[in-house]
């Protein structure tokens, strides 16, 4: 359990407070300051763009993905937004990078409550706990803090891929260029990595990120956190409630 | 060719009135085209060597003549042995070469043969088909659409798709390649590139079989003088219309048939594994959750029961609504 007294709002500056948050009265907390919101905006229009355009490629048989390209105006065209598209997600991981040294910087390096989506032994413990809930074992969820074991997954699946996909996009994007530096093996080894690796993100975000935020039957059709960034009192005590405990305590006077 | 049923009336017609209207031996001249296509012209004109055999179609089918590379050279360029009427007898001719000097010129007036093309075939994997000792290498009509007359040039026309089927009829046909010892996976190999992608989306300026391997002098890559071969391919990569710069590293990748190096590369039948069992792994733990996640909520049996009961429901109301449809439709 995160033993951090400072409440994890005030570290990110660009976000107010939580008791800002509490007193607008609605009972809602800001769950993700704006700079967040922006980063995962950027994420989402790149990422949809570069799927769009790049699954006709990887079935080139599928003739209804091969409509995909007719709509736009053709392999050309296709080609000129996923390479833009590719640019805009390089350009938000890297603001995610600064971000992040930001974090730590501020935090005076304390990286656990710079950065709270690292996984720790609590999410193990988290993860058996809600196993053994789901098959009846258990009679309740265990208490997650401000990242589930859920959240932590996806967080660092981009981590994965989206190196992954820029290194092997930039090799396949500029071959003579880094083909004539690199081993023969790599123009190759990023063939593979490129498309394979895309439908992986692809089905994850499809199934996985859309059961938790669309499909799951407590947030359909939409969690809207990502948009205004607010979390209700409810959701939060349901979802989160060591961060709740952390921030409803941080207004409380020291006993 | 296409074979009609008229064709045997003009057989019969022309077995008939040609004797008849020809009383002596006639000799032409070398560039009298107009007598040969007196008859030749006819587009059913055909021959049947014994009754009851198929007719072969004798037709130079002038139309499409009149569009193809071979349009201003005379008859008797090629078929030089044919002088007189009556023919001489086809034990005393020679087949047309496609290597015979047909004293053809070329646009600016200067001599013009295949010479060239028939020696780099000659020395080339495919030269069975020229001497005719492999009957599943190709001649030269065979890619050449069978028919000399009406045969178009070469690069400037023919469509890349078209291009591509030239060598796909053999190369993909598994069978052949076994009797041959060629490897079976070229075309499904080249399907996965960039290259063949283009061109399934409607681009034309991408490279297709011959564009790398040659047209006339295909030669496997362990060949020396192949364009394919270790000591070549960056050259060939490198055409000024293709990726000028490129050097070794990137004319080596094989990824213009990637299967076939995957096959030869642990390293990369490594990663392909991987990222199979990864992306296996992964989804398969997600659509667990996914599932243990739903069921908790309404429980496994009353899942089921909802769905059966939905399902039910569905599907006597949607036959009742089609019975009823039906009925509207076809009594009222």
């Amino acid at each position: 359990m995160s033993t951090t007294s400072t409440p994890l709002q005030a570290i990110d500056s660009s976000a107010p407070s939580p008791s800002e948050g509490r007193e607008q009265g609605s009972g809602e907390f800001v769950r993700f300051s704006l700079n967040q919101r922006m980063q995962h905006w950027a994420l989402i229009a790149s990422f949809t763009l570069l799927a769009l355009t790049g699954l006709p490629m990887r079935f080139p048989d599928a003739e209804w993905l091969g409509a995909i390209y007719s709509l736009i105006g053709g392999l050309p065209t296709a080609r000129l937004v996923h390479r833009i598209a590719a640019v805009i997600m390089i350009a938000d991981g890297l603001v995610h990078v600064v971000y992040l040294v930001r974090l730590l910087v501020e935090s005076r390096f304390n990286v656990r409550a710079a950065w709270p989506m690292i996984p720790n032994a609590k999410d193990a413990r988290d993860w058996w706990a809600t196993t053994r809930y789901y098959f009846g074992l258990e009679p309740e969820l265990p208490r997650y803090d401000r990242f589930s074991f859920r959240e932590k997954f996806d967080y660092f699946a981009v981590v994965w891929g989206l190196p992954v996909m820029m290194i092997s996009g930039l090799i396949l994007w500029f071959p003579v260029f880094f083909g004539n530096r690199l081993p023969d093996i790599a123009i190759a080894m990023a063939y593979i990595a490129h498309a394979d690796e895309a439908i992986l993100a692809i089905s994850a975000i499809v199934v996985w990120h859309f059961y938790n935020v669309h499909y799951n039957p407590d947030k359909f059709p939409m969690s809207w956190v990502w948009w205004h960034g607010r979390i209700t009192e409810e959701e939060i005590r349901a979802e989160h409630p060591l961060e709740y405990e952390r921030l409803v305590g941080a207004d409380k006077p020291h006993r | 060719m296409s074979r009609r049923p008229t064709l045997a009336l003009v057989i019969a017609i022309a077995g008939i009135v040609i004797p008849l209207s020809t009383t002596d031996s006639r000799t032409f001249a070398p560039s009298d085209s107009k007598a040969c296509l007196r008859c030749h012209g006819m587009p059913n004109f055909g021959f049947r060597e014994k009754a009851g055999a198929w007719p072969r179609d004798l037709s130079v089918h002038a139309d499409s003549m009149a569009s193809g590379a071979h349009r201003a050279i005379a008859c008797q360029s090629c078929h030089a042995d044919v002088r007189t009427w009556p023919h001489p007898p086809s034990t005393q001719r020679r087949a047309v070469s496609c290597a015979d000097d047909c004293h053809a010129t070329d646009s600016t007036g200067s001599p013009y043969t295949h010479r060239a093309v028939v020696t780099a075939f000659a020395s080339s994997a495919h030269r069975g088909g020229l001497d005719g000792t492999n009957r599943d290498a190709p001649t030269c009509l065979g890619c050449h659409q069978n028919d000399a007359h009406s045969i178009r040039p070469a690069r400037a026309r023919v469509p890349i798709a078209e291009r591509m089927a030239m060598c796909e009829t053999c190369h993909d046909d598994a069978a052949r390649m076994h009797r041959n010892g060629v490897t079976t996976e070229a075309v499904a190999s080249y399907r996965r590139s960039f290259h063949y992608k283009a061109i399934r989306f409607g681009e034309t300026n991408t490279a297709v079989c011959q564009d790398c391997h040659t047209t006339h002098g295909v030669l496997p890559a362990d060949s020396t003088r192949s364009s394919v071969a270790r000591g070549n391919v960056a050259t060939t990569c490198g055409r000024s219309d293709c990726h000028p710069g490129a050097r070794m590293n990137f004319a080596m990748s094989g990824a213009n048939h990637l299967d076939l190096r995957i096959g030869r590369s642990p390293i990369l039948w490594f990663e392909e594994t991987f990222f199979l069992v990864l992306t296996g792994g992964t989804m398969a733990m997600l659509l667990v959750g996914i599932a243990l996640d739903i069921q908790r909520r309404f429980g496994w049996r009353a899942l089921l029961r909802r769905w059966y009961a939905a399902t039910s429901r569905w599907l006597a109301t949607g036959t009742r609504a089609t019975v009823r449809a039906a009925r509207a439709l076809l009594i009222d």
